[in-house]
């Protein structure tokens, strides 16, 4: 079928590129703290985009019997898509990463089903008030990519994952705590545990409400590695975001190459990690993946972009070309990594005298991510006194800009961590973060 | 009907408690400009499925999107939902009772998006790109355009089937300046079912949001802290669907005996002067809204449903499955996303309906407040709540005054409904919103209200 695609379209179009995939995900979901749904979901698809007369159409479909009507729709948009001077590429070398694993194509459900089971006993055992919600499950599939530059490649992946959600309520105070992780491997008992030892931990920090912070004023903050990825990730990958650059709205466009982050900051894609579940050899146009930096030392390095936004600037794709079926290229990250400090975790809380932990937000990202602001309630947030931990604190809002508050971290811990199989985060103690709080 | 037998016929003979089947057809247009330049242009066709099943109290769920021999593969995606419910049921299955249904429906009004040519679309947009960019003071825009049309096929095992029809039309312009660094933005987000004349004759709506950005350039940022604030009908819809809609979803209580005795029926909640509704059913002007369509996802009808009567909590939103559980009726709450997704609890249009007091009312007395228009993003976690707005101005001795950087509203449920001290006449929709929950994102919802004044309101 795909021959015959192929054949049509070298006859229509200047450049031609068919992408399609197939995936099976076999998510099993618990709800308060019982087995309630066993699912699998089968998907395949293609995307098509035709070049014609430097315009690019682009169409989908999950209906392999409207091939037809899918060259037909990328040949119609064609005549009004947006201006090209992109390439297709023709493939290269790309780095052997392990992203497959066969047993997962033979997964015992019962013993899975038993791991969440004990897990959720375990939370029990520290209170038996608590209700866990849990989705665990496992995906195999495959993508390929053929175009008109000679380019015909495919690799499978798969991915197991887990999260869990445990929720307490005592009279009107509500407290959720969210945990969770992934692998291209299958998820081991120990990767379970990590998890369910960040719940524990938080549900300890929670045992007493520490309920307002008395200041509208400026506290030292520390985000635990989920902390920091909810509130910092969001803006920082719209600020290096390649289509920002070109539409002149990201606000570090004339600071690349210059000191504008503290010195012991260093941030960077790195799609070739073998732990974390975004790597893959080539990204979603065929172009192959590479190590980006974005920070070093405090230094701003290059942004991340697809063909089409690298090609409007004249430049060469980042290999950060990212897609689903139905929708349009854009340039995305896979794997964000940034580098430890020297501290232990401990050690950074017990030097803070007065000061709030993060741990997770709530309405982060609605703000203006673009301009680097944050600015959200405190979902899961706790204080410290004389370097203790007192309580959760509810009714808070923090607030700033991502740049300004990543030019002055004070510390940054030893340990980093893996945060939910997409990321390795540090915890990182920065000055100065503006709290506000009800009475 | 095109799969009434075909279902039937694997629907009517199994061991299953409980079984449906759906197929949908959708196809979708998306136009995207980033700044002058037209960012995509794409059109898609989906076809899919799904089988879902319960045995005492256990569920399986399958989805597809390719069929070879439909018969044969359905049989067999039926026998594997079947047994994947069978191998965890362990209980009973609990659902109310829904009179079977036979229809064929078309939930949509207006002008039809597929009679507009793309290139056609593509003009009006650059038109309004035009206006936009008419001021060398803007630094950007995104501009979004966006309709859908799903056409699912639904059968159960109570003998209901049912073909219905849907049609979306969304657009978002926003407009943005800079100082800077600093990025400023102002837009705005609508839709509608299937009507494309709302984004025809945007020409004003365009302009006055291109000098709002403009105007940002010389707002000052406010102090964190808590003040006096009226809510204008589009974020006090956005509100009343985060602070309390998600809230009222009996998923989250069925299993939930704590979060059932502190939402039980009849706690108090606030003043008379809040009524809060939702409803599949909900009209206005005549019109059906976003959130409107006859039959849910489950194939029950959709109902109109008080969730609040003059302060007090008197009901929620249920699937067949939360009403069975807690011994109340099915309100057709029952919502998927799409065919690879079950169908869960979700809101449809959610109001707080009209009170007696007139706009003027609430800004009278307020010496130093914040006046909040306009919706940039909402998000709850049970009790607590956040939302942005859109545009934000200054009230002093009860007028507007300057603008000031949009600011965000934090919040607890529960204290903050205390706080609203008033509720104006003046009930409008806002239909550019979509809802996400459990992955589900983002659903046609909409929500409405008229002005709204909250005391002690925590802003950043």
């Amino acid at each position: 079928m795909i021959n015959e695609v192929i054949d049509k379209s070298k006859r229509i179009f200047d450049q031609y590129e068919i992408y399609s995939i197939t995936s099976e995900n076999h998510p099993i979901s618990f709800e308060s703290n019982k087995l309630k749904e066993i699912t699998k979901k089968q998907t395949s698809g293609f995307a098509m985009r035709g070049i014609k007369n430097n315009r690019i159409g682009l169409s989908s479909t999950t209906n392999p019997l409207k091939f037809d009507q899918l060259i037909e729709n990328v040949k119609n948009l064609s005549n009004y898509g947006s201006k090209t001077e992109m390439v297709f590429p023709s493939g290269s070398i790309y780095s052997n990463i392990p992203i497959f694993d066969e047993s997962l194509s033979s997964v015992s459900e019962d013993k899975i089903i038993e791991n969440i089971k004990s897990f959720i006993d375990k939370l029990l055992s520290i209170s038996s008030n608590i209700l866990v919600d849990s989705k665990i499950g496992w995906v195999i599939g495959n993508t390929r990519i053929i175009n008109s530059s000679g380019f015909d490649n495919n690799y499978d992946y798969s991915e197991s994952y887990f999260y869990a959600n445990a929720n307490l309520i005592r009279g009107d105070d509500m407290l959720n705590i969210w945990n969770g992780c992934s692998s291209h491997t299958m998820l081991s008992e120990a990767e379970l545990d990590k998890s369910f030892f960040k719940i524990k931990r938080n549900l300890e920090w929670a045992k007493n409400t520490s309920r307002s912070v008395n200041s509208n004023g400026e506290l030292p903050v520390i985000f635990t590695p989920e902390g920091f990825l909810s509130t910092f990730l969001g803006p920082l990958l719209e600020g290096f975001n390649g289509k920002n650059f070109l539409n002149k709205t990201s606000p570090i466009i004339n600071l690349l190459g210059k000191q504008y982050l503290d010195k012991k900051l260093s941030i960077r894609d790195n799609p070739h990690s073998n732990e974390l579940t975004g790597s893959k050899p080539f990204d979603d146009e065929g172009t192959s993946t590479r190590i980006i930096d974005f920070v070093q030392n405090g230094i701003l390095g290059e942004p991340y972009y697809d063909l089409q936004t690298a090609s409007q600037l004249s430049l060469n794709s980042t290999g950060s070309g990212g897609r689903s079926i139905s929708t349009n290229l854009y340039p995305t990250v896979s794997n964000i990594e940034i580098d430890n400090g020297d501290e232990n975790f401990s050690d950074l809380i017990s030097n803070v005298k007065d000061g709030i932990i993060v741990d997770s937000l709530l309405g982060a990202g609605q703000g203006n991510e673009l301009g680097g602001e944050f600015k959200a309630n405190l979902s899961l947030g706790y204080r410290i006194i004389n370097g203790e931990i007192v309580g959760r604190v509810k009714d808070t809002m923090i607030s700033g800009n991502v740049y300004e508050c990543l030019s002055r971290i004070e510390s940054i811990s030893k340990d980093v961590e893996n945060v939910y199989g997409s990321a390795k985060i540090p915890a990182i103690k920065c000055t100065g973060v503006k709290i506000a709080s009800s009475n | 009907m095109k799969y009434k037998e075909l279902f039937s016929d694997i629907l009517f003979n199994n061991r299953s408690d409980y079984s449906e089947i759906r197929i949908e057809e959708t196809d979708s247009t998306r136009l995207v400009y980033k700044g002058k330049e037209l960012d995509n242009i794409s059109q898609n066709i989906s076809f899919g499925g799904n089988v879902r099943s319960a045995y005492k109290g256990g569920w399986g769920f399958s989805s597809f999107n390719f069929l070879s021999d439909i018969e044969k593969d359905l049989n067999n995606i039926h026998t594997e939902a079947f047994l994947q419910a069978k191998s965890i049921g362990d209980s009973k299955t609990n659902l109310a009772e829904v009179e079977p249904n036979i229809d064929k429906v078309v939930n949509s009004s207006g002008k039809n998006p597929n009679l507009v040519t793309i290139k056609e679309k593509k003009e009006l947009l650059e038109h309004y790109i035009g206006l936009i960019f008419s001021s060398n003071k803007i630094s950007s825009a995104d501009v979004i355009y966006g309709d859908m049309k799903r056409k699912v096929y639904f059968g159960n095992s109570d003998g209901t089937y049912i073909e219905q029809e849907y049609s979306h039309v969304i657009s978002r312009i926003a407009i943005q300046t800079r100082i800077g660094d600093d990025i400023l933005e102002s837009g705005f987000s609508i839709g509608s079912l299937g009507d494309y004349d709302l984004v025809e004759n945007l020409e004003d709506l365009v302009l006055e949001h291109r000098d709002k950005a403009i105007g940002l350039l010389k707002s000052k940022t406010l102090s964190g802290g808590e003040k006096t604030v009226v809510l204008d009908p589009i974020l006090a819809g956005v509100f009343v669907h985060e602070a309390f809609g998600h809230l009222s979803e009996a998923d989250n209580v069925y299993e939930n005996k704590e979060l059932r005795d502190l939402m039980f029926l009849g706690r108090k909640f606030g003043g008379e002067h809040l009524n809060f509704t939702d409803g599949g059913l909900i009209n206005f002007d005549n019109n059906p809204l976003r959130g409107s369509y006859k039959y849910d996802d489950e194939g029950t009808p959709a109902t109109i449903s008080p969730l609040v009567r003059e302060g007090e909590l008197v009901g929620r939103l249920h699937s067949r499955e939360t009403a069975a559980k807690l011994g109340e009726k099915p309100t057709g709450n029952a919502r998927s996303i799409g065919y690879s997704f079950p169908p869960i609890v979700r809101m449809t249009n959610t109001i707080i309906e009209p009170g007696k007091a007139t706009v003027e009312d609430l800004f009278n007395g307020i010496k130093d407040g914040i006046y909040v228009k306009n919706w940039h993003g909402g998000m709850t976690q049970h009790e607590m709540f956040t939302f942005t707005s859109g545009e934000s101005y200054m009230i002093r001795n009860g007028k507007i005054a300057e603008a000031v950087r949009p600011v965000k509203l934090s919040g607890n449920l529960f204290t903050t409904l205390k706080n609203i001290d008033g509720v104006a006449n003046d009930l409008e929709m806002n239909q550019g919103g979509g809802c996400g929950k459990s992955g589900q994102s983002p659903l046609p919802v909409s929500n409405g209200s008229p002005h709204i004044r909250i005391q002690n309101c925590l802003i950043s």
